[in-house]
């Protein structure tokens, strides 16, 4: 057994157990908690919540003493309740206060008894349209739309996006009563018909690929002349005259560059049971969309995400000669929104005639869609020029910062797990300066002027910073541990080491008591 | 001595307290059904019920394990590879991991080969695979930044990131050994059901799916989705809490199993569809047998808005594009 400590021995210990306590105190805990706490930067979540309000406000452009467009909807028969029409109205202006143009028009449903105001060329679209089923409107309903520009002339952006909805939804569409109120309440045919442009207008690169089917009579005098070096330096030439085309038109004043290559490839067709061979046989729009799979060529989604932001956005334009055995069908071309375009030739290969088919698809898939004006004697297509779309493309940006910074957001706050760099929050602040510049400069009075190039490029970097932040690589949600396994770790690493502290100060404690008794 | 044992008897039951409250805590993160149901509107009104439309399609195939003996987790894999791509998703638009050290493995007796079947009719290994993430890339920090494109633009390539957007419909598939809640990968650590939930929050919030399609055929396998509260998500597993997947045969010339029970009958069914297949997802989901599988797959549809008879096969398998023909313009 052992005597009695010793008064140094006594002094000693108390030192230990006090310098183990310091150790574990001053440094351990914080060193500790330092080390395990998430670092998660403050965002200015009320910031993001004031461009939010801000954008469902309008950005300041909706002015009443605007030029309004009154449109009459005939139908035969009155058919709903009001009720259900006030319900149908309702409906279609929150669609219309959600849309990304919103800040560009208004669509108000009024009754026909109120035509104190001008007309305007839309009338005769109205009128000269199919009749709407008559389980759509009622029969004394009209539709205002409103223009906030300063221009006297209605503007030419909400025809088309009119023209668009209208069109799509409610007077070529027939639907049951009962779906009535869904069929009206689906803005995906707007919103996806906005989103085909490329939102962020920064820089597009377009690939023209020349795809050349070689079957079994690959000596016909098409294929020959197609796989002769002439023809291809000649579909070269063809494709660069585009891309000098579209960088010298107005498309400039959207775009910061627009770059370009060429491609040729080949498709080779083993048997009369090949994919090629089908889709000649139907041509249907599902059968079409087969040929991009066997093709496997690159396709880069194009709409809200951008996937690497120092890349351009690709636009892959195809040219294919199908096999000339048994082609009989003349030329036809389709797009894919986001992707790019088709062009399969006919039974004789035009070039000049599919350079001229790919110049309408970048158009098409740049800007929103064509919208038809009827001036009484003929309807003509007619596309948004490079400012109005500029305009559109501007509002689809600062909706995307918006909705982006939003989604942040929400994440930042549900999951508290979740690191947040220093860097996100600097690029957010970046996002919200860009998107007060670009509504600074909209609400200017030459804003259809050159200076929408300024509101699209201060538009453009909110998003892109927005994009950035929420896509930061470092922002990375903590593994979940579950409780159970946090304790089989922290229970043998301080175990041995906080069981021995806490009986050596409880004892230096003991002995301090009975010193004072 | 007697201060040390009541010292330790403290710290004990400390251990107890935080033990419970810790127990208690995790309890509270399940969401009731109320609950969810809540959350579910609030996603899809703060998205104002706009998730886009079904344009592209795309897939994630993971196999967790690694080593020999798991040579039917590889085998899962390619099948499904071998399917969606037979039903026209390109390799452009298919993520596949898998620690590929089977094919090449001194073991193997047909070197370069995988099959799935002890007929050995199908070399899943040949012909034109491209395989994304091999070997140790194979993580679960890889898997995680995929799904939420968490990646350095700068370094890594397209073919290795998943360019979804709103339009897309997803199929993940994963396959190795599970537990309750959670997946192993390659034995060196484990991704909980609730990482994946979050994962799936994430790509939400970020626009970055319109449908997805998770099916996974690990033991406990239906664990796995428990946790999800995202909407648009139909899940598949393959066996409940507290059971066990099998392998459905081996091949006694490649001395391993090759291809699990819940796999093979997936792709018993999924041979029958082509491209232009009517079959829908209720039809697969009522073609699980629990006495052929050898355990009860589950489903999970409370977060998918769509009735199964209407989705078809291909909504998730194949692949779709939206195509506008073009007319003739004046202008």
């Amino acid at each position: 057994m052992l005597g009695p400590e010793s008064a140094e021995a006594l002094v000693l210990r108390r030192k230990v157990v006090l310098s183990f306590w310091a150790v574990f105190v001053i440094l351990g805990l914080p060193l500790w908690i330092h080390t395990t706490t998430i670092h998660r930067a403050p965002l200015p979540l009320s910031a993001v919540k004031v461009l939010d309000d801000e954008l469902k406000d309008g950005l300041g452009l909706h002015r009443d003493d605007g030029p309004r467009l009154r449109v009459s909807i005939e139908v035969k028969e009155s058919c709903l309740v009001r009720t259900t029409t006030d319900e149908i109205r309702q409906e279609l202006e929150r669609l219309v206060r959600s849309d990304v143009a919103s800040p560009l028009f208004r669509l108000e449903l009024v009754h026909r008894q109120e035509s104190s105001l001008p007309r305007y060329g839309l009338d005769c679209i109205a009128s000269n349209s199919t009749p709407l089923p008559k389980t759509t409107m009622s029969d004394g309903d009209e539709i205002t739309v409103y223009i906030p520009t300063n221009n006297s002339s209605p503007g030419i952006i909400a025809t088309g996006l009119y023209d668009a909805f209208m069109a799509d939804y409610l007077f070529f569409n027939k639907h049951d009563l009962g779906s009535n109120i869904q069929a009206v309440s689906d803005t995906t045919g707007i919103v996806s018909t906005m989103h085909r442009g490329a939102t962020y207008a920064d820089a597009i690169h377009l690939s023209f690929t020349l795809l050349i089917a070689l079957d079994s009579s690959s000596t016909s005098t098409r294929t020959v002349e197609a796989l002769s070096p002439t023809f291809q330096s000649e579909w070269r030439a063809h494709a660069e005259n585009v891309w000098n085309t579209l960088r010298s038109s107005e498309l400039s004043r959207y775009l910061t560059s627009v770059t370009f290559d060429t491609d040729v490839g080949f498709q080779y067709i083993t048997d009369g049971n090949s994919e090629w061979a089908r889709v000649e046989q139907d041509a249907s729009p599902d059968r079409l969309s087969i040929l991009l799979d066997t093709w496997d060529l690159q396709p880069v989604t194009l709409l809200t995400t951008t996937p690497n932001s120092s890349a351009p956005k690709v636009l892959q334009f195809v040219y294919f000669l199908p096999p000339e055995s048994g082609n009989t069908k003349p030329s036809f071309s389709f797009t894919i929104a986001n992707w790019g375009g088709v062009v399969i030739a006919g039974e004789s290969p035009d070039l000049v005639a599919a350079m001229r088919t790919f110049k309408k698809q970048v158009y098409k898939l740049m800007s929103p869609v064509a919208f038809t004006v009827n001036d009484g004697t003929k309807s003509r297509k007619v596309r948004p020029r490079a400012h109005e779309f500029a305009r559109i493309a501007t509002i689809m940006n600062l909706q995307g910062t918006v909705e982006t910074l939003s989604a942040l957001s929400r994440l930042v706050t549900s999951l508290q797990e979740m690191a947040v760099p220093s860097k996100v929050r600097e690029l957010v602040d970046n996002a919200i300066t860009e998107w007060h510049a670009a509504v600074t400069n909209i609400q200017q009075p030459d804003i259809d002027t050159l200076s929408e190039n300024r509101v699209l490029r201060h538009a453009a970097a909110a998003a892109h910073y927005a994009r950035q932040a929420i896509f930061d690589k470092d922002m990375m949600l903590n593994m979940f541990v579950p409780f159970e396994h946090k304790i089989a770790v922290y229970l043998p690493l301080l175990g041995p080491v906080i069981v021995p502290l806490i009986a050596g100060l409880r004892r230096i404690i003991i002995e301090a008591r009975r010193k004072e008794k | 001595m007697n201060e040390l044992l009541k010292v330790l008897s403290l710290a004990f039951a400390a251990c107890l307290a935080l033990s419970s409250v810790g127990v208690h805590a995790q309890q509270q993160m399940v969401l009731d059904n109320v609950t969810l149901n809540q959350f579910l509107s609030d996603q899809l009104a703060a998205r104002e019920g706009a998730t886009g439309n079904h344009a592209n399609n795309w897939a994630v195939l993971v196999s967790t394990s690694r080593f020999w003996f798991n040579y039917r987790h590889l085998a899962n894999v390619l099948s499904m590879y071998r399917t969606v791509k037979r039903l026209g998703i390109p390799d452009s638009q298919i993520i596949l991991m898998l620690a590929d050290d089977v094919a090449c493995n001194p073991r193997n007796a047909f070197p370069g080969t995988v099959y799935n079947n002890a007929d050995r009719a199908l070399d899943l290994y040949s012909n034109n695979i491209e395989v994304d993430y091999r070997g140790y890339e194979v993580t679960v920090d890889t898997l995680l930044r995929v799904l939420t494109d968490k990646v350095d633009p700068t370094t890594t390539p397209r073919s290795k990131r998943l360019l979804t957007d709103e339009n897309s419909n997803i199929f993940i598939y994963l396959t190795g050994h599970g537990g309750n809640e959670f997946l192993k990968f390659q034995d060196a650590e484990e991704v909980s059901a609730f990482d994946l939930a979050d994962a799936f929050a994430q790509m939400w919030e970020t626009k970055r799916y319109h449908e997805i399609l998770f099916m996974i055929d690990t033991c406990q396998a239906n664990t796995m989705y428990s946790k999800f509260y995202s909407p648009n998500v139909l899940a598949v597993g393959s066996s409940e809490l507290d059971e066990s997947s099998y392998s459905h045969h081996a091949d006694s010339d490649v001395g391993v199993a090759v291809i699990d029970r819940f796999t093979y009958y997936n792709l018993e069914f999924l041979e029958r569809v082509d491209k232009g297949s009517e079959l829908t997802m209720k039809d697969l989901i009522e073609s699980y047998d629990p006495v052929k599988i050898h355990s009860h797959a589950g489903v999970r549809t409370d977060l998918y808005k769509r009735n199964l008879s209407e989705v078809r096969i291909t909504d998730f398998f194949g692949n779709v594009q939206a195509v506008e023909i073009d007319e003739d313009d004046d202008d």
